[in-house]
């Protein structure tokens, strides 16, 4: 198995997967005294070429490592990234490959990879039931962390209104300090403060937000997921 | 006349999240198949991290997903938040993170020792153990001030040095547990009745490692040589040259059974002494904190756009956390945890079957979960239809009952 | 305390609502040659009907809570539960998780707190002994 570069390996993404590659970034840093290079690489695809995608990876490494699913909810989209490690056993050759995809909230469906790697099935049922992605062909799809009784359709990694804003626990004469941050700031707190309290609004973040709005601008452009760009 | 029972079976593991059930469908003495359940102790701790504390309030519960490896997340976590914020810690910090980590390594080892040992039935050699432990317990109170919840860790370097007073200490312990070292390798290698419960009992083949992602001991003691400091460039162990541990050092083929894993943890006990002295002899001198100011550090962070991920060598595996920092946001945005035996159950149903109920208790060891319990096993007659409660208590009394056995057996 | 009015030996149940296992290990450190609550006779079981006190550790998970109840039922009169760690009192860092149900004294009866994030062996080993004392005068 030869080992590529970071920047060959994206070309043979580029070249395997047409118009379905969307992207890349290499992260490159140095470490400690003999500065040798940590290296990470993100390529961004379409839903559709996934499966392809993992069997490059395949090909790549035999026995590719995953490490872990990371999902997160980007407004109307939830981002997943496929944390890969490639090269492993080998004298600080090893590269760590995320793939990154997005699915629209409304068709929420990926296909699962467990014929290819059957190390995946804990993190494809813990996805299922934290984020309410719809894995097809998962081959057991009962819940993983969550208990029996937890409500259907309460998904905890949400920030939408599907989020477990209901079951907080708040002690009695105590109020919740987890909605200042929250984006979703409407009903649903109701129910879990006690006595009607409500922590004021943090009036400071709100002021940082307007001064430095340009610059944040300029930032987050530069360091955006590709499907966000408008 | 055969019955299929089903026993659950409910051992509690620290460095997952919650503690365990396995429910076991036996065949007389036989187990036919294995169902691991898990969720019973969730904490939500991704949702709290994302919700509530901003970033240096999340090293604080990071520290607290496990008591025993409480070094290995945060070292993850701040590895990922500084690569999503673009920090780099000083070189001197990256040292001193390893011996705090190295350290961890070899009580934990040490205390695993002692739990396997218990579940064979040797009560004596886990109370030894664990007073040969206490060693390392004083050494890592006296650096960093406490014995379990360290909180040593900053975003941007360590919050405590260690300087050229505490030396001699440190090399003082180091030289003690190389002193016993040999003793320790020959109560747990050497010994008859271990070989003869530990060898070829429990196995997992090489390729069933690599297809369903082992990591940690009970990869290496398979023959995958995968040691996230050996492969990737992370934190001082990039300079220090770092080999992964094989049991064929000690043995001339890798068979994947219980002894094999006893030697890969026993020698990373050794390795990790090693590693320590490298790190004394080799401290760069400097500061240990990019940032001391907590106020600008949250600012900058609050400021900050990316992801990161962060890889640790655990003393059970590998260890990996995912941030994603957005500009404007007090708390993440996103984080995602993994501990290393949320991937080792998934190899517990391959490595049972076949096997017999009595192994249960060592082998569900040998890929180093906790010892806490909470269980309750209902078997059910297949004939009859029948339940009937049998505690894990049982399940280990038949583990001890049968090294005595063999041990009677071995003595005529 | 005076300790000579102690007349007989302790036994102890540990139940782990959910617990990073840092109390675990203290708990079982205790025990350990260094600590040594065996010379008064102090001794961890494995059943609740044979234990005079209860160790409870751990923030109550939801899935936890039935059973804590149970353990608490089976363990036969008179006894003392022993609430272990900052997590039972008040959640400690998990405080408003979705998933716990409460501190510990909202389920069963507690009879001595241990703080601690996680408490020394010394103040667990002195826990044990105050609820020695309670037993003992409660009889």
């Amino acid at each position: 198995m030869e080992i590529l570069s970071p920047e060959e390996i994206v070309e043979s993404f580029k070249a395997a997967l047409g118009s379905s590659f969307i992207d890349s970034k290499i992260y490159q840093r140095e470490v400690a005294v003999k500065k040798n290079l940590f290296q990470a690489i993100w390529i961004y695809v379409k839903r559709d070429a996934f499966r392809q995608a993992v069997e490059l990876i395949a090909r790549l490494q035999e026995y590719p490592h995953l490490s872990i699913i990371s999902s997160s909810d980007l407004g109307d989209r939830i981002g997943l990234i496929y944390h890969f490690t490639i090269y492993y056993g080998q004298h600080l050759k090893e590269l760590s490959l995320g793939l990154c995809l997005s699915l629209p909230k409304n068709d929420l469906k990926i296909p699962t990879i467990t014929d290819l790697i059957p190390g995946a099935i804990f993190t494809e049922r813990e996805t299922q039931e934290m984020m309410g992605v719809e894995v097809v062909g998962i081959p057991d799809d009962r819940r993983l962390f969550l208990p029996d009784d937890f409500p259907e359709g309460v998904y905890p990694w949400r920030k939408d209104e599907t989020g477990p804003y209901d079951l907080l626990r708040v002690l009695p004469g105590h109020s919740c300090h987890s909605d200042s941050f929250a984006s979703c700031h409407s009903e649903p707190f109701a129910s879990c403060h006690s006595e009607g309290e409500k922590r004021p609004k943090n009036l400071a973040q709100d002021k940082l937000s307007e001064e430095s709005h340009t610059a944040q601008d300029r930032l987050r452009e530069e360091t955006q997921d590709p499907w966000e760009k408008k | 006349m055969k019955t299929t029972y089903t026993i659950p079976v409910g051992p509690i593991h620290p460095a997952l999240k919650e503690p365990i059930r396995l429910d076991l469908r036996v065949d007389g003495e036989e187990i036919v198949d294995v169902d691991v359940v898990v969720g019973q102790v969730h904490r939500g701790i991704e949702w709290l991290g994302m919700n509530r504390n901003n970033p240096i309030q999340n090293i604080y519960l990071a520290e607290r997903v496990c008591g025993i490896c409480n070094i290995c997340h945060p070292f993850a976590y701040i590895m990922a938040v500084e690569q999503a914020a673009g920090i780099t810690p000083p070189e001197r910090a990256e040292y001193i993170r390893v011996i705090i980590a190295e350290m961890e390594r070899i009580h934990s080892h040490l205390l695993w020792a002692g739990v396997a040992a218990h579940e064979v039935g040797f009560e004596s050699v886990f109370y030894l153990v664990w007073r040969v432990r206490e060693k390392i317990m004083d050494l890592i109170e006296s650096v960093t001030g406490n014995r379990v919840t360290k909180a040593m860790f900053q975003i941007g370097g360590v919050r405590r040095d260690i300087t050229e007073e505490q030396f001699p200490q440190i090399r003082k312990t180091l030289d003690y547990y190389k002193s016993i070292f040999a003793q320790l390798k020959t109560v747990f290698l050497d010994d008859r009745t271990i070989r003869m419960r530990a060898k070829n009992v429990g196995v997992l083949k090489r390729e069933d490692a690599l297809k369903l992602l082992a990591v940690g001991p009970t990869a290496r003691a398979s023959g995958v040589a995968k040691d996230v400091r050996q492969d990737q460039a992370y934190s001082a162990y990039a300079d220090l040259d770092i080999k992964a541990i094989t049991p064929d050092i000690i043995t001339e083929t890798i068979v994947g059974d219980v002894y094999d894993r006893i030697i890969v943890r026993l020698l990373e006990v050794k390795q990790s002494i090693e590693i320590i002295e490298r790190c004394l002899d080799e401290m760069p001198p400097g500061a240990t904190l990019i940032e001391p100011k907590m106020a600008k550090l949250l600012n900058s962070l609050k400021k900050a756009e990316g992801k990161g991920v962060g890889r640790a060598e655990a003393p059970r595996g590998e260890v990996i956390h995912y941030v994603c920092l957005e500009a404007g946001r007090e708390t993440l945005a996103t984080w995602k945890i993994r501990a290393p035996t949320y991937v080792n159950l998934m190899s517990i149903p391959t490595i049972l079957k076949g096997g017999q109920i009595a192994d249960v208790p060592i082998v569900f060891a040998s890929i180093d979960p906790c010892m806490s319990c909470t269980n309750r096993a209902v078997v059910v007659d297949r004939k009859t239809n029948k339940k009937s409660i049998m505690t894990y208590e049982e399940l280990h009394q038949l583990c001890v009952e049968k090294t005595r056995r063999l041990s009677n057996e071995l003595a005529r | 305390m005076n300790l000579s009015a102690i007349k007989r030996a302790l036994w102890a149940y540990h139940i782990n609502t959910g617990s990073c296992n840092g109390c675990d290990i203290e708990i079982l450190a205790a025990l350990t040659p260094r600590y040594d609550v065996e010379r008064f006779g102090i001794m961890l079981v494995g059943s609740p009907r044979h234990a005079d006190v209860l160790l409870v550790t751990g923030p109550v998970a939801r899935q936890m809570a039935p059973r804590l109840k149970r353990v608490y039922e089976q363990t036969p009169d008179p006894k003392v539960v022993l609430q272990v760690g900052s997590c039972g009192m008040e959640g400690g860092v998990f405080y408003e998780s979705y998933n716990l149900v409460g501190p510990v004294d909202q389920i069963i009866p507690v009879d001595v707190y241990v703080p601690g994030c996680p408490p020394r062996p010394e103040a667990i080993i002195e826990a044990v002994a105050k609820a020695w004392v309670k037993l003992e005068k409660a009889e």
